[in-house]
């Protein structure tokens, strides 16, 4: 096995001080800090949400590669190069207004971040204005609108009203326990998963359409 | 029929006259003050609404509405500690989020349509048992003060009331855990830390079993149910895997239930949240006997497949689908769907018809009534 793959191992294994030890191990060898992102850390993420989709792995296991990958990520950032440091798209995302939930926001942002995408955290109880200053700031190729209260679920085609201007530059994705593709449809999201690995399928299969 | 007698054919998977049905009688089949409001106005019911529990904003039911939607049963809790204010009071906070403290020195934030979430979790930065041990917020549960008039207050309530008692004792393991770690810091913990992580739940255990003790010894000899809760799922999967809820949190609920039901005749209600039936046949092993709340809009949660494989084994209380059916359904697909949860739950007993959840204010009262109504007509056996 090389060290790209023992590096890969290391995360999908949860071990986090090996994690370490191996990316100093393959920067020592030569390898190129982006190869090392893309095809230790980024590979290792995708093969995390897909045990996750597959229920092979649960909510621990992904937060704790998710920690594996920003330590990771702590040590290679300062040696990528500003084109190599270009993120792959940045994604705001937010609980909406009236909304206080925020774990599967939460695992959503991790597994963007482990996929490479720059996010934008708008936290919880956001209301529209806000959700409308950051995408004239950060410039998402998507927003992620976050329930868990059916009580509120009114408010995400409230939301989306509002950020109707701004729809020509970017997509909205919405998710959340109560929600399902049928509602997303109704209410005109451009997205909807059932999970935060999901998620990281959308966002990448929306920004792949222009 | 008396509703208590009722309630206890059903739970012992009889066929009593009709499906019993709860509506407020636990801490998690209970209804927010702006619901109850709506549906007290389309009664005609003009009384002043008292909040029993502030942060969730439930209300206590009063007689008169137990009386209209036929519950069978009656809750009863445990007093505050001497340390908290009363538990009942009037419906006066109006501002959007509230910052609460709890007895466990978790604060809280909420909403005035009782939306609540634990937030700061006081143990976030702890590493050593020790410092777990020293921890100056640890609730005292022999405060006598939690005991006071308990038994006079189930022994009047019998005196007046023939539906069953249900005692909501709560002994939140996992979940107090949770509040007092950080979600996901207590998610970690059981693979980085898991020393730690057995420490801080046993930690609460050994809280919550004085409490039991005390209490049970009180009117363990009263009550009809005793209600416990730990949410372990989520809408799709359980929160961890099989092997960590085995070694790290199943020994601990054997444990406990055991030590309650020793204490009382009374069967063990327990709550979980979500796709609790990939844990069910551990629960069962565990010691419970009712299942709550029947989260039938979760991935392996059809009440066809869990009457089918665990019917026999345990009682289903609640299954009223409150994510689509109850808050955008119409009154008839409300009677609609409250019928087909009887054709498959009735059967054989075992079942009490609940919401999901505590009813929330974007609930049509009109639905209620629908619910409650048909319930009561078409929960006849024959």
């Amino acid at each position: 096995m090389g060290t790209l793959d023992e590096i890969k191992a290391a995360l999908i294994n949860l071990d986090i001080p090996q994690v370490q030890c191996k990316i100093h191990q393959g920067l020592a060898e030569g390898l190129s800090p982006s190869a090392i992102l893309e095809k230790s850390l980024i590979a290792g993420m995708n093969t995390i949400g897909s045990r996750f989709k597959e229920g092979d792995f649960f909510m621990p296991e992904v937060l704790v590669a998710a920690k594996a990958m920003h330590t990771g990520l702590d040590i290679l950032k300062p040696l990528l190069t500003a084109v190599e440091n270009r993120v792959k798209g940045t994604v705001a995302i937010g609980t909406i207004k009236g909304d206080l939930h925020d774990i599967g926001k939460n695992l959503v942002i991790m597994m963007l971040e482990g996929a490479g995408f720059e996010v934008v955290d708008l936290g919880v109880d956001v209301p529209p204005d806000k959700f409308i200053t950051a995408i004239e700031t950060h410039h998402p190729r998507v927003v992620g609108l976050s329930v868990l209260l059916t009580s509120v679920m009114p408010q995400l085609q409230t939301t989306i009203q509002q950020l109707e201007p701004y729809r020509r530059e970017l997509y909205i994705v919405i998710g959340g326990a109560p929600i399902t593709q049928q509602y997303a449809d109704k209410i005109g999201a451009d997205g909807y998963a059932p999970d935060a690995a999901s998620a990281v399928d959308k966002v990448r299969e929306l920004i792949a359409r222009n | 029929m008396l509703s208590r007698e009722r309630m206890l054919m059903a739970l012992n998977h009889q066929e009593p006259d009709r499906v019993p049905i709860d509506f407020g009688g636990t801490t998690a089949t209970g209804i927010q003050v702006t619901a109850y409001d709506c549906l007290k106005k389309l009664l005609g019911i003009e009384t002043p609404s008292l909040i029993a529990n502030k942060r969730a904003q439930l209300v206590a039911v009063e007689e008169v509405i137990k009386k209209r939607l036929h519950t069978d049963v009656d809750g009863i809790g445990l007093n505050p500690p001497a340390s908290l204010p009363a538990v009942v009071a009037p419906p006066v906070d109006t501002s959007p989020v509230n910052i609460s403290i709890d007895e466990w020195g978790g604060y809280w934030l909420s909403g005035v349509s009782g939306e609540h979430t634990a937030t700061n979790p006081p143990l976030a930065r702890m590493e050593t048992a020790a410092e777990v041990e020293a921890y100056s917020f640890w609730p005292d549960p022999t405060d006598p003060a939690r005991y006071a008039g308990l038994r006079e207050k189930v022994l009047d309530l019998k005196s007046h009331s023939q539906r069953a008692i249900a005692f909501n004792l709560g002994c939140q393991i996992a979940s107090q855990a949770r509040n007092m770690r950080g979600y996901e810091q207590w998610l970690m913990d059981f693979i980085l830390n898991p020393a730690l992580a057995e420490t801080i739940m046993r930690k609460i255990m050994t809280i919550h079993l004085v409490i039991a003790e005390q209490a049970l010894a009180v009117i363990g000899d009263q009550v009809d149910v005793v209600t416990v809760a730990d949410d372990l799922a989520i809408q799709n999967a359980p929160m961890m895997s099989p092997a960590v809820y085995r070694k790290m949190i199943k020994p601990m609920q054997q444990e406990m239930f055991g030590f309650i039901k020793a204490r009382t005749k009374a069967k063990l209600f327990y709550h979980c949240c979500g796709a609790a039936s990939f844990f069910l046949d551990d629960f069962l092993e565990a010691g419970i006997d009712i299942l709550n709340p029947v989260q039938v809009s979760a991935t392996n949660m059809q009440p066809e497949y869990l009457k089918k494989r665990y019917g026999s084994r345990v009682t289903f209380w609640g299954g009223v689908d409150t994510q689509q059916l109850l808050p955008y359904g119409s009154p008839q697909e409300v009677a609609d769907g409250v019928k087909r949860l009887i054709d498959i739950m009735a059967p054989g007993g075992g079942f009490i018809l609940a919401t999901v959840h505590n009813i929330r204010p974007e609930v049509p009262p009109e639905n209620l009534i629908a619910l409650f109504d048909t319930a009561l007509e078409y929960g006849r056996y024959k």
